[in-house]
């Protein structure tokens, strides 16, 4: 996650992003647009 | 030198001979994180996936697309494993857009007063920055590339499963065939030769980061 003008940091800033068990800090890096809060 | 204290030297000689050769050529061997293509600097990259809830329906292709064009998987039920879940969430509640529309589109069930809608949530390996199964796998099997992305080298590992028990997204399993840990690799073998089409083509986002 270097550069600024990349595809999915974009993504990122288009949509509200969210990761599964962030919680574990493991810090994912496959990251869901839209994704309802319950789903976890 | 009689024959018995021959015999005696060859018994323990041959052994540690064996072991000494062993553990040479795993030194001498090549790192398993240096990419196969010449000109690729992994430092250069990170790489990660975005998925548009929304947007999924579900079809699998990219399951199945990812089935083609890896040669190490041949199980169906195991490469198809974890990729697309739906996870049943009340409608007492008040959905969000997305889960909404998710709700039109898919089947509804009704459970006495109670609705459940089930949305689609494609799972795969969340390649983590601090990788759980890394740091279990005993043997270094199980380990991250400079890029980001964390690997299995079949060869090392030993398929004592600690990975598959330390994920927390259930995103291993078990190689029917070499019964050795598998996992998603986001196509790293694609991505390192700048092909940057990924395996999935819906609603999936994958590119490399170029550096700063």
């Amino acid at each position: 996650m270097k550069g600024r003008a990349d595809r999915l940091v974009r993504f990122e800033r288009a949509n509200p992003i969210s990761v599964l068990k962030p919680d574990l800090n493991t810090e994912p890096k496959v990251l869901y647009a839209k994704l309802d809060g319950e789903v976890r | 030198m009689n024959k018995r204290e021959f015999l005696k030297d060859a018994i323990v000689f041959f052994p540690a001979a064996g072991v000494l050769s062993a553990l040479s050529s795993q030194a001498a061997g090549k790192d398993p994180s240096a990419p196969a293509t010449p000109g690729y600097d992994p430092t250069d990259h990170w790489y990660g996936m975005g998925i548009d809830v929304d947007k999924c329906i579900g079809c699998n292709r990219c399951v199945e697309a990812a089935r083609s064009r890896t040669t190490f998987r041949t199980s169906r039920s195991s490469s198809a494993r974890g990729w697309s879940v739906t996870r049943s969430v009340p409608t007492a509640r008040r959905l969000s857009s997305a889960s909404a529309r998710s709700l039109r589109r898919l089947t509804r069930s009704c459970r006495g007063s109670k609705r459940s809608a089930h949305i689609l949530v494609p799972k795969l390996c969340n390649q983590c920055a601090h990788p759980p199964c890394v740091q279990v796998c005993p043997v270094g099997a199980t380990f991250q590339t400079k890029d980001g992305v964390v690997l299995v080298d079949e060869k090392r590992c030993i398929g004592c499963r600690y990975c598959i028990q330390a994920c927390p997204y259930g995103a291993r399993y078990l190689n029917p065939r070499t019964r050795t840990a598998d996992k998603c690799t986001f196509c790293y073998h694609r991505v390192t030769k700048a092909c940057c089409r990924p395996a999935s083509r819906c609603a999936r986002r994958r590119r490399g980061y170029s550096a700063t």
